[in-house]
């Protein structure tokens, strides 16, 4: 009984909603229930673009979760909160290619890389040393990824908060306004009918 | 409470959507010009209340107050709460539009049932008729809760586990729900007692037929 008391406690408002993005070789993401609470240890399903199941996974306590890509494909990925929510976002192939081809391009740099950081000192010695330019590109590009991550992670976090809003008050006055319009036609007929 | 779009089966789908289909039919039937800005307004009111979110417990739900509109509208409450869940579907992607038939038959038919029930004890003296609405509120939205658990039960896990899941998610719901029925209807016992259901069969002959004559007076 309690726990149902306590898991029950996650999947209560009326809708959800889930985000992800690709950072580096894993997806990261979050799911929210519309009021602002966290979908937590809901259950998350990545199909690729044929409806194959690629994998499955849970959210976490804060509704967060990760998981490397499984393969070169347009991901959906699905969370189901229970009780009849379920929400769906789909990462597009040309998301994962880009960052695919830098992973690769920084595995294949990251063997060089590890001696040439060893060596620097030595290099800082030997200024006159040259540096194969293989092994430079590697190390700028590895440098220009992390910069650019930690200028992109806030911004992707706030894309992810901006999907996830909930509803606004011209949404909502919107909606009433629709009712009355919609009281005001009916009442119009019925007048008509009245009268003839 | 909304069910979201891609959980339930197709059967299950057009079973909803009959069912609302019948119970809107029937509410529009009953739908007199005089009841028209009423309904308006309770469906106005079930359109923003699912806003407010109940943060109490464990849990979060929201109000759904189906209760008070099925008291004071009977089967009208078919097509204000369509209309109402038809625009939250589109505006705020609450629950989906193929999932609006079940959705509107999970909120409007506890809110007939209620009608039916309590409707009767509202002009009673205050205690009962407290009580009646209070009951009203509470049973509106447990009601509600089974009907879930059911459209569910095709899909999802057993029937028990769903159902009372979602009871106990949606206790405190049920209490808020309860006293603001107290709230409106005591409000509406002092102000506007017309406006509640079954008003005229409640009051004794001659307090009629002296309210009548005064209205000719005043005419």
């Amino acid at each position: 009984m309690l726990f149902f008391i306590l898991s029950s406690g996650h999947a209560l408002a009326h809708s959800v909603t889930v985000f992800a993005w690709v950072d580096g070789d894993t997806v990261l993401g979050e799911g929210k229930f519309s009021g602002g609470k966290k979908a937590q240890n809901s259950e998350i399903i990545v199909w690729d673009v044929n409806g194959k199941e690629l994998l499955r996974t849970r959210t976490n306590k804060k509704g967060e979760f990760s998981f490397p890509i499984p393969t070169k494909t347009a991901m959906r990925i699905e969370l189901i909160a229970g009780m009849g929510h379920k929400a769906e976002w789909t990462i597009p192939l040309a998301d994962i290619d880009d960052t695919a081809t830098v992973k690769s391009a920084r595995d294949a740099g990251t063997p060089p890389i590890e001696p040439a950081e060893n060596t620097a000192p030595h290099q800082a010695a030997n200024p006159s040393a040259s540096i194969d330019p293989a092994q430079l590109e590697a190390i700028v590009e590895k440098a220009v990824t992390k910069a650019l991550n930690k200028k992109i992670t806030p911004l992707t976090k706030m894309v992810a908060d901006l999907t996830q809003k909930g509803p606004t008050i011209d949404e909502m006055l919107g909606g009433i306004g629709y009712i009355f319009g919609l009281m005001g036609v009916a009442m119009y007929f019925l007048s008509r009918k009245k009268k003839t | 409470m909304h069910i979201s779009e891609g959980v339930l089966s197709a059967p299950v789908l057009g079973a909803g959507m009959a069912l609302a289909f019948a119970g809107t039919a029937v509410g529009l039937k009953k739908l007199n010009e005089d009841k028209i800005p009423q309904t308006a307004i309770l469906s106005a009111a079930f359109f923003v209340a699912s806003l407010i979110h109940v943060p109490i417990g464990p849990s979060s739900g929201h109000l759904i107050l189906n209760g008070i509109l099925g008291l004071m509208l009977g089967w009208v409450a078919f097509p204000a709460i369509l209309i109402a869940l038809l625009l939250q579907g589109m505006l705020f992607q609450f629950g989906g539009i193929t999932t609006l038939g079940v959705n509107t038959v999970i909120m409007a038919t506890p809110a007939v049932m209620c009608h039916y029930l309590f409707a009767g004890f509202i002009h009673k003296p205050d205690a009962i008729s407290y009580a009646a609405s209070f009951t009203c509120g509470f049973l509106s939205v447990f009601f509600s809760c089974l009907l879930l658990g059911t459209a569910l039960m095709f899909t999802q896990e057993s029937f028990l586990n769903v159902a009372w899941a979602v009871v106990i998610a949606h206790l405190p719901v049920m209490f808020i729900e309860g006293l603001v029925a107290i709230f409106c209807v005591g409000f509406l016992k002092k102000v506007q007692p017309e406006l509640l259901p079954k008003w005229s069969a409640a009051q004794p002959q001659d307090i009629l037929d002296s309210r009548t004559k005064m209205v000719e007076k005043q005419v």
